[in-house]
């Protein structure tokens, strides 16, 4: 967008009301972004930091957002209404604040110096005769507690002495002495480690008794001035805690738009502004920019150039599927060329759940813990329940509850159906690993990465290879498919063997040396058929799993007979539903990220952040350049 | 119970290894004749997000990644563990605080300085809590004074405050950085020190053998760069770093070879060196041999910490690597003398 200076400031506070476009700073010959604009955020930054200093000072919290604070702003002169507000507040306050401030450095310094005078009361000597020691070399400072015995530790090549005294926060008050041809080393040795040095306070006159009773009839009249100063403190925040939230908002609002100008590139008297926006919503941009600069305003809408990797992307889930975003951005946000997988991971983690831990009892006690953890962290509560769901609607297809096969199966018991259950995971691991080749197409195709998509392992030829090894296999076990096919499978390993070299005929993509290129691709081929058949094989652990929890649970239900029989049920319970809960979710994530994933997902998105008055902004899906 | 987080640890590993780059991208870089040809290789590549879209290579943004990475893989830890990566982690706040300090004690453009922090998103479960904005601001802060004012309540307060007196008097940034990292390193060794098990030992393989060269390295560094005192160079030391101690440091502020020092870590030094050339050639040696472990390690599954903190190094090592060839292709060494200076070995 380019926009008259004038109108500049409008805008952007439209921009950032509509929380629609996510900023990229750009540098184009010739513009340089707006040094009175970056003075104008430094301005407003140090009202920031003024109006913080005050808040916390008044003891009074950080205001929440307020929409009325945020009408109408004029970040380039606003700053003189906060500037001079904050300044009227900071003048009645400021005696307050230095009276206090006084105050209690003075209570510390003479806290400090009765502590000293403590340590000299066996001496009868005059405080102020110790001031002028000549053979020795006296010191007592404040030094970081864990550098006392470094220290120590350092002083290895002289004899000193040094006696830690009291601690204060994470200091700790020591006293340091050492003969005086080793002055220089002990002080070297206590400036390396931080100390810093205080004086005995020069009201501390006479013997040492007679010092402390001085100092501590001091010290009692500071502090009834300190007791007195936090008791004006609570009028103080009373008479401007609503002037200081409003100020404060409103700096807030400012110190964004103005800082979002600064970086906006500047020629002349025209400002470019570009970003990210979600393609559905480039109208209503370009309404609500037209609308704040009461004209046209020029604004380009460009298309996302597809070689361009950092490219924002967001995701627009329904509110039902937010819970279980983690289980992806966990792993990584979808690049913008991706397709986002959240919803075939949920379903298939869910499925791939309940089948290792089908049974109505487990899967009954797992939905209440979900909904006892829901109260407390709605996102892991939720999910919690959902695999819990899950384990009851398999515990009806196994027939099972806390180990007892109370119902007909609706499908079967596995421990009585093994190979059947340990076929169906297998073929359900195909399904989802081809679910993966079918979105590595996609995103193959979005991205215009025609390598990965024509002769990559997981591209066509991958998916072709795949499916010819799977069907040879069949073929050699059960002799349901024609042998012949296995023909294939030399034909779209060469193709797999020559990548490299295709795509640099074909797509004219780098390749290194012939030899090298051939060598590489033998290994990958070796890797990536291996790959096939092991990343199948892996999903065996699902039925797997349903057999050792069928076994386990039926173990639990052999020993809960006699009279401690309860105790051996509730204990054995526990374990299944928190052990293997736990276990089988982790699994169920290892062959989403490992199996799954491997097979389409890169992750690497960068998140779309827009522009916005708040900390937060809203999701869409599909961006333009503008 | 951690040998099952471990095994979700590991998928996750699994997983991440194939984004690394292969060894047939290592050729290409180091074929790469100029600055261009690297972006364009480098664009083909899940590195491709350092390319800036002016070609030139940001490496800050992979080390944002690693750290985005390791804030993941932090979820799948147990306990002591997860504890001991999430401050591992922070290795990348550090730098980007000394980037901030330098940039604000020597007046320096904030928007140039911002180009060289570390992208890093805010980690709540850690508590860092700074953000990319966050970081950004603080270079704006105008004084160091202030930049230690806004990290008020941040765990680096108390270093910082602890040292603003004598930065105060001096001027100088040494005494905060060497507080800041005293302050990271001494945390880090009571993190390994409170591991139990093969987690403690895979620790010390990893971390330990690192943070005791290192600590060796800044002794014999105050000695020879600084001229320092004995006692100054004890104050600025770790006085436990998993091997070298206060013992070792005391033979070294009383003048002993570094060779031999080295020879006690197992380190064999050429002939002939001078001790500047060194701890160089030290420092290459142990990262070289962290290398070959952790690449011989995440090839095996490690059912604890060992495999994490191996697949972490590796990351480090890829940005590391990479960052020797982009400054090798800047200088115009040729592919073969840059390759001598890199971790991994490349025919």
């Amino acid at each position: 967008m380019f926009v008259l200076e004038p109108d500049v400031e409008a805008v952007t506070a439209a921009v950032a009301r509509a929380e629609i476009l996510h900023l990229e700073d750009v540098q184009p010959e010739d513009w340089t972004p707006s040094g009175e604009w970056a003075d104008l955020s430094n301005r407003y930054t140090g009202c920031l930091q003024r109006l913080g200093e005050l808040l916390s000072a008044l003891g009074i919290a950080r205001p929440l957002r307020s929409q009325k604070a945020e009408a109408d702003l004029h970040p380039s002169r606003d700053w003189r209404d906060i500037e001079s507000g904050l300044a009227a507040i900071e003048s009645s306050v400021s005696s307050w604040q230095n009276r206090l401030r006084e105050a209690e450095h003075r209570l510390e310094h003479l806290k400090l110096g009765e502590s000293q005078v403590q340590l000299l009361l066996p001496l009868e000597v005059p405080v102020e005769d110790l001031r002028g020691l000549r053979s020795q070399s006296l010191t007592v400072g404040f030094m970081p507690t864990e550098n006392v015995s470094r220290v120590a530790a350092a002083l290895f090549q002289i004899p000193f002495v040094l006696i830690p005294l009291q601690q204060r926060g994470g200091n700790t008050l020591v006293l340091a002495s050492a003969s005086s041809e080793n002055a220089a080393v002990l002080e070297r040795a206590l400036k390396s480690a931080l100390l810093e040095p205080i004086d005995v306070p020069v009201e501390a006159m006479g013997r040492p008794s007679e010092a402390l009773g001085l100092l501590r009839r001091e010290i009692q009249a500071v502090q009834r001035q300190i007791d007195e100063m936090h008791r004006e403190r609570e009028q103080l925040a009373g008479q401007f805690g609503s002037e200081l939230a409003n100020l404060s908002n409103r700096a807030r609002a400012d110190g964004k738009l103005a800082d979002a100008i600064r970086h906006f590139p500047k020629h002349g008297e025209v400002f470019l502004i570009t970003g990210w926006v979600p393609e559905d919503v480039v109208d209503q941009l370009k309404s609500a920019v037209e609308h704040a600069a009461g004209h046209a305003v020029a604004m380009e809408v460009l298309k996302p150039d597809r070689n361009r990797k950092q490219i924002p992307s967001l995701v627009r889930f329904p509110r039902w599927l937010r819970p279980f975003t983690d289980l992806v951005t966990t792993f990584g946000l979808s690049s913008y060329h991706e397709l986002d997988p959240t919803l075939v991971v949920t379903v298939s983690f869910l499925i791939m759940y309940g089948m290792m831990f089908g049974d109505l009892g487990h899967g009954l006690l797992l939905l209440l813990v979900g909904l006892w953890l829901w109260r407390r962290h709605a996102g892991i509560g939720i999910m919690v329940c959902a695999a819990g769901t899950s384990g009851i609607l398999f515990g009806f297809l196994y027939g099972a509850a806390f180990g007892h096969r109370i119902l007909r199966a609706a499908w079967l018991h596995p421990m009585d159906g093994i190979w059947t259950i340990l076929l169906t995971a297998v073929g359900g691991g195909v399904l989802l690993l081809n679910i993966g080749f079918g979105l590595n197409l996609v995103n193959a195709w979005r991205a215009r990465d025609w390598p990965r998509f024509w002769v990559e392992k997981n591209g066509l030829t991958g998916i072709a290879l795949y499916w010819v090894l799977l069907g040879g296999g069949l073929s050699v076990a059960f002799g349901v498919v024609p042998k012949y096919i296995l023909l294939l499978a030399p034909v779209l390993g060469v193709v797999m063997w020559m990548r490299e070299p295709l795509a640099k005929w074909i797509w004219g993509r780098h390749c290194a040396g012939i030899g090298e290129a051939l060598t590489t691709g033998f290994f990958e081929l070796f890797e990536a058929v291996t790959g096939y058949a092991s990343n199948s094989l892996s999903f065996i652990r699902l039925g797997a799993f349903a057999v050792a929890h069928e076994g386990l649970s039926a173990l639990v239900l052999k020993y809960s007979g006699g009279s401690w029989g309860w105790l051996v049920a509730v204990v054995g319970t526990v374990i299944v539903v928190g052990f293997e809960g736990v276990i089988v979710g982790i699994q169920a994530l290892r062959l989403e990220y490992y199996e799954f994933f491997g097979r389409f997902f890169e992750g690497g998105g960068q998140p779309f952040i827009p522009l916005s008055l708040g900390t937060g902004g809203r999701n869409a899906n599909v961006g333009v350049w503008v | 119970m951690s040998a099952f987080t471990y095994a979700a640890s590991q998928g996750y590993i699994r997983a991440r290894l194939h984004s690394r780059l292969d060894q047939v991208t290592w050729i290409r870089l180091l074929d790469c004749k100029t600055p261009a040809d690297l972006a364009l290789v480098l664009c083909q590549t899940h590195a491709a997000s350092a390319v800036s879209q002016d070609g030139e290579v940001r490496l800050q943004v992979l080390r944002g990644e690693i750290a985005s990475v390791a804030q993941a893989l932090v979820r799948y830890l147990p306990g002591a563990a997860r504890k001991l990566v999430s401050w591992y982690n922070r290795r990348f706040e550090i730098e980007n605080l000394k980037t901030i300090l330098r940039s604000v004690h020597y007046g320096l453009d904030p928007r140039r300085a911002a180009r060289s922090l570390i992208p890093l998103r805010s980690n709540a479960e850690t508590g860092a809590g700074a953000g990319p904005g966050h970081w950004e601001a603080l270079l704006e802060a105008g004084s160091v004074a202030a930049v230690m004012e806004q990290l008020r309540g941040s765990p680096y307060a108390a270093p910082l405050e602890q040292a603003a007196e004598r930065y105060r008097q001096e001027q100088r940034l040494f005494p905060i950085e060497v507080g800041l990292d005293l302050f990271y390193f001494r945390r880090l060794v009571q993190l390994i020190e409170a591991l139990k098990g093969s987690d403690a030992a895979q620790a010390m393989l990893f971390l330990g053998r690192w943070i005791a060269v290192q600590n060796l390295i800044w002794a014999y560094r105050y000695r020879i760069y600084g001229g320092m005192s004995p006692e100054e160079i004890l104050n600025y030391t770790l006085h436990r770093a998993c091997g070298t101690g206060l013992e070792t440091l005391r033979r070294v502020v009383l003048g002993a070879p570094l060779a031999g020092e080295a020879q006690r870590l197992g380190l064999h030094l050429p002939p002939g060196l001078s001790e500047i050339q060194s701890l160089s050639q030290i420092e290459l040696q142990v990262e070289q041999e962290r290398y070959r472990r952790a690449a011989a390690a995440v090839g095996r599954p490690l059912f604890d910490l060992g495999g994490a903190l191996a697949f972490l190094l590796l990351l480090d090592a890829e940005v590391r690597d990479l960052a020797v060839i982009v400054e090798g292709n800047a200088v115009g060494l040729t592919g073969a003398e840059v390759a001598r200076h890199l971790l991994r070995s490349i025919p």
